[in-house]
């Protein structure tokens, strides 16, 4: 499972990435974090990654998902800090349900 | 070829039914929604049941919209329960209903249109308000909350919206004949009409004159606005 949302996030970072320069890219190193700090990412970026990327994931496995819902928040490492971990975060959410 | 895609709430009866018709006509594509069965078919009409406060079922809706219609041009924020009574009689669970139905059911529909809207930077947002916004009027304290929330809502909305090309008004008609106001007492209706400057009832073609002006691609440009009828 974690593989095939690995491969969803992969896709949805190109699809980001597809019309920006590449200043704006986000990167698809694993382990580098996704926004804030050196990154290319604003926060209007993040939110449009986020959207496009929970659309990609509902599309692809006929369900819902939220990933900005109380969990994300709460979560003592954020799991928007890298590819890796919000791979893990949305593997986890998804064991949840 | 349909000119687009629009999503009505509340199309069941009222201003939505009357909206549904109208933009059937000027041949889009309308997608319905409404807690109970609608009473008409037409080639260009979908129709959701669901409840709009219930977020879960609003999901739903939306991963299956996508999947059908991939396109959202325009969203109709209509659905609205209202009821008229006196702050100290009102129960805590109507209360609950109208913030739920005629606030968070907006803001619900928004965020899940906009998702759709923002990925072809193109999108129209109308949230039916009300004149009773302006005019303070007793008996109708948790209603016109919930009506001035929709529109600190359409503003800072609009503002976040911005940059996904995506544009959110509203419209604020005054009485007009639909069930939603047929348990508010006549003299009421009269008081509220005497303090317009058109002492009337609002049609339905006052309000499609609006919208058409909000959706049309010339007004790409207006966006947090909210216009009130009849100079209310």
């Amino acid at each position: 499972m974690n593989d095939k949302i690995m491969k969803i996030i992969l896709d949805t970072v190109q699809e980001y990435n597809k019309d920006l320069n590449k200043n704006d890219h986000i990167s698809s190193d694993l382990d580098l974090p996704i926004y804030g700090g050196q990154t290319n990412l604003d926060s209007i970026g993040l939110v449009s990654f986020i959207v496009s990327l929970e659309q990609n994931l509902e599309d692809a496995l006929n369900k819902t998902i939220s990933l900005a819902d109380e969990r994300a928040m709460s979560q003592k490492n954020n799991p928007y800090a890298s590819l890796n971990s919000l791979c893990e975060y949305i593997s986890k959410i998804l064991n949840q349900e | 070829m349909p000119k687009g895609n629009i999503l009505i709430t509340g199309t069941r009866k009222g201003i939505g039914n009357q909206l549904a018709n109208y933009y059937l006509k000027k041949n889009y594509n309308v997608i319905g929604c409404s807690r109970g069965d609608i009473d008409f078919i037409h080639d260009n009409y979908f129709h959701f049941n669901i409840d709009i406060s219930n977020e879960q079922s609003v999901k739903d809706m939306f991963l299956r919209f996508r999947k059908k219609f991939k396109r959202l041009d325009i969203l109709i924020n209509n659905a609205g329960v209202a009821s008229m009574n006196h702050t100290l009689l009102t129960p805590m669970n109507k209360a609950q209903k109208i913030i739920n139905t005629n606030f968070l059911g907006t803001f619900i529909m928004s965020r899940e249109s906009a998702k759709i809207m923002k990925k072809y930077s193109f999108g129209r947002i109308i949230n039916i308000t009300s004149v009773g916004t302006q005019m303070k009027l007793e008996g109708e304290a948790i209603y016109t909350a919930s009506k001035s929330a929709v529109e600190n809502f359409t503003v800072v909305l609009s503002r976040e919206l911005a940059d996904f090309g995506i544009t959110v008004n509203g419209i604020g008609p005054t009485p007009i004949i639909t069930d939603l106001i047929k348990s508010v007492p006549k003299e009421k209706i009269k008081n509220i009409l005497s303090q317009l400057a058109f002492n009337r009832f609002t049609e339905i073609t006052d309000i499609t004159n609006v919208i058409d002006f909000f959706i049309s691609e010339q007004s790409s440009y207006i966006t947090g606005q909210v216009i009130y009828l009849g100079g209310g």
